[in-house]
């Protein structure tokens, strides 16, 4: 609205955006086909390739102000982080336990386990197998599912122990066992 | 002499001529004392005696008749004819005769008394021959008395023999008579002796009377020239002293040598000459000084002319500049009647302006209304945003949970192998919708944002309005009060002007008065120039006057 005070215009632009709003709630059957359309496209286009069989799937994770990997085979699952109680006299890098469906479970920060100083509020609590039961580590973020084929392994030279492999765009692939072990030193 | 007061002087001088003049009475009072006892004596003892001879000689003429009628009527009866009893005659000769013999003896008596009193020996002598001379013509009476008793016996026995005795008898008579006529002519002759006596008497007392006065006369002048000779000397001193004095010679001095009034009257004059001398000194001083002050005066009389023209010129300005002042007053009347007819219509235009900033001020009211009604629909708003945002919150929630979900799902169907391959594509899709929703709901949360800044953004502004709005109506109220204050500016103006217009009315009778007055005090001016000039003039006599004066002063010989 300029100083003027050109009130016809800006009527006519609410008008235009109730009209909008209207028609967004409201989708014509054009509209409707459309949506149907590209959705059935992009079902098409997802069709894996049938590779050879070689694909190993990691979870992408936020810890530390980076972003790190875990291969599926030694998660049990993530869920989100919920309140952990701590344990005294524990080390720093254990945050505490927590109560996972009826049982407790260890919590440990992954970026202490990383040895990053950087403090995070923990959003998910990543499952891992220890045996017979799961410990859990607290991250910054789960992100995203990958599936790795080998030849996108990059070998980690002068990498901590706990990477196994670093990923074309650098993402570190974490060993869980050495990374649990980082702990329990 | 010198040391005599001259009162004491003149006082003695007086009394010795005083009494030479008493003196001189006295002895003429003595004189003419014993000239009047004199006299007394002649008039009164002589006089007397001269009288009692002439009753005698009376009385004997008297005597003389009754006898005859005695003898007449003693002879008429022998004759046998009407008669008077002749003895009453008789007796009454006898009653004479005894008082004529009284009186004799009364003349010797009072002669003998006057012979001693006689105050010369001729006096004396004529006393005694008068003594002599009643006693003879005692005798002789009464020889006549014996014959005339005898006669008396005679006439009543024997007739013849008393007529031949009437001869002798006559004869006794006439020797009585004469006796008498000696008696009388002796005092006469007294009487005229004493006359004589005293008129020697009075002459020589003229002449002693003269001598005295011609002395007294001698020594009164010489007594006069002595005081005045005693006086006018040394007052000749002073009349020549001060006659210097008088010439202006200042410098002398009168002799005091003497202790009278003389000296008194010398003392008092060097005195008084000294007090000329002071006087004659201060005279000059002040002479000088006044020759001064009148140049002063006539100096300043002079500027005074040259003033009294140039305040009768400054009159004159100022006159012209009254009467300019009078138009600019008029002028002035008339924009103040303008100035008030423009004031009364600015006050209906502020009536109208306070109308309008009224209207202005309601309105003002309805605007902050509405923009607070604006800011509670805005409000409102802002909370159904609010209520937008909690749903987006939850949709983030659920595709939170979607993600973890299908996070879970590819992991368990990456543990279920080759038989989750199929479950993981699913798992794959659900974690691209949570994450479209996620992304959907980031750029919701984002526009919500937006929203809610407009808003905020929009309330602010609402608010700002309405403040300005406030600020608008408290300035409208303002505007209210000030063009309120401006109406009774006004109104006061228009009364202000009006009372200006008829106080210029005053002012131009005002000064009317004033330029009158200005007149006259031209006229007056010229009055003051004229008594200036006259003022002039006499300063310059005043002056020519000090100049006299001070060679008047000049004079003295200080």
């Amino acid at each position: 609205m300029d100083k003027s005070g050109n009130w016809t215009g800006a009527h006519d632009r609410l008008e235009a955006g109730r009209d909008a709003l209207e028609r967004a709630f409201t989708p014509t059957a054009e509209q409707v086909q459309a949506v149907l359309r590209e959705r059935a496209a992009r079902l098409a286009r997802a069709a894996p390739p049938d590779s050879t069989g070689e694909e190993t799937g990691v979870l992408v994770f936020h810890a530390g102000g980076d972003r790190f990997a875990i291969e599926l085979d030694r998660l049990a699952g993530v869920v989100a982080a919920g309140p952990c109680s701590p344990v005294p006299g524990a080390p720093p890098e254990l945050a505490g336990v927590m109560q996972l469906r009826g049982q407790i479970c260890p919590v440990w920060e992954a970026s202490r386990l990383l040895g990053r100083e950087q403090e995070e509020a923990g959003a998910h609590v990543l499952l891992l197998y220890a045996g017979e039961r799961q410990i859990g580590v607290r991250v910054g973020g789960a992100l995203e599912i990958r599936h790795v084929t080998p030849g996108q392994r990059l070998p980690a030279k002068a990498q901590p122990p706990w990477v196994r492999y670093l990923l074309p765009d650098l993402v570190a692939v974490l060993d869980a066992d050495e990374l649990l072990k980082q702990g329990l030193s | 002499m010198k040391n005599m007061r001259i009162g004491t002087r003149i006082l003695l001088g007086f009394g010795l001529v005083v009494g030479l003049a008493v003196a001189l009475g006295v002895y003429a009072l003595v004189m003419h004392g014993r000239a009047q006892k004199f006299n007394e004596e002649i008039d009164t003892r002589d006089a007397r005696l001269l009288e009692t001879l002439r009753l005698l000689a009376a009385s004997e003429t008297n005597m003389r008749v009754l006898r005859e009628h005695a003898l007449v009527n003693r002879l008429l009866a022998r004759q046998g004819l009407p008669a008077n009893d002749p003895s009453v005659f008789e007796s009454e000769w006898r009653q004479s005769r005894d008082r004529n013999l009284r009186l004799f003896e009364e003349l010797g008596t009072a002669a003998a008394t006057y012979e001693k009193e006689a105050t010369t020996r001729e006096r004396q002598q004529q006393w005694r021959a008068t003594q002599e001379a009643a006693r003879d013509a005692q005798a002789a009476l009464q020889a006549l008395s014996a014959e005339v008793e005898a006669q008396f016996e005679l006439a009543q026995k024997d007739l013849p023999q008393m007529v031949s005795r009437i001869q002798s008898t006559e004869k006794l008579r006439a020797a009585y008579e004469a006796q008498l006529e000696e008696a009388q002519r002796l005092v006469r002759a007294q009487v005229e002796a004493g006359r004589q006596q005293i008129a020697e008497y009075y002459g020589h007392t003229r002449r002693s009377l003269i001598a005295a006065l011609l002395t007294a006369a001698l020594l009164s002048l010489l007594l006069s020239f002595l005081i005045q000779h005693s006086i006018t000397r040394p007052l000749g001193t002073f009349v020549n002293f001060l006659g210097r004095v008088g010439q202006g010679d200042l410098t002398g001095v009168a002799p005091v040598d003497r202790r009278d009034e003389l000296g008194d009257l010398a003392h008092s004059l060097n005195k008084m000459v000294a007090g000329l001398r002071d006087v004659a000194m201060q005279a000059r001083h002040t002479a000088e000084e006044l020759g001064a002050a009148t140049a002063e005066i006539l100096a300043s009389t002079q500027q005074q002319a040259a003033g009294t023209a140039e305040q009768a010129a400054a009159v004159q300005q100022a006159n012209a500049t009254i009467s300019q002042i009078t138009q600019a007053g008029s002028q002035i009347s008339e924009r103040a009647r303008q100035v008030a007819a423009a004031a009364e219509a600015t006050s209906g235009a502020s009536t109208a302006g306070l109308q309008a900033v009224q209207i202005t001020a309601s309105n003002m009211e309805g605007i902050r209304e509405q923009g607070e009604a604006v800011a509670q629909n805005v409000v409102a708003l802002s909370e159904k945003t609010q209520a937008i945002g909690e749903i987006i919150a939850a949709v983030n929630e659920v595709a939170e949970q979607s993600h973890l979900l299908a996070l879970n799902a590819a992991i368990e169907a990456a543990a279920a192998g080759e038989h989750g391959r199929r479950f993981s594509v699913v798992a794959s899709e659900m974690k691209n919708l949570a994450d479209q929703s996620k992304q959907a709901t980031v750029q919701v949360r984002s526009i919500l944002s937006d929203i809610q800044k407009a808003i905020n953004s929009s309330v602010m502004l609402t608010e700002e309005a309405v403040k300005r709005v406030e600020s608008g109506r408290q300035q409208a109220g303002s505007a209210d009060r000030a063009i309120r204050s401006l109406t009774a500016n006004i109104e006061e103006s228009v009364r202000a002007f009006q009372q200006i217009a008829a106080g210029s009315s005053q002012q131009q009778i005002g000064f009317e008065q004033v330029s009158q007055a200005f007149r006259s005090i031209s006229v007056a001016a010229q009055e003051t120039a004229n008594s200036t000039r006259q003022s002039e003039k006499a300063a310059a006599h005043l002056n020519a006057l000090a100049q006299q004066l001070r060679a008047v002063v000049e004079r003295y010989q200080i």
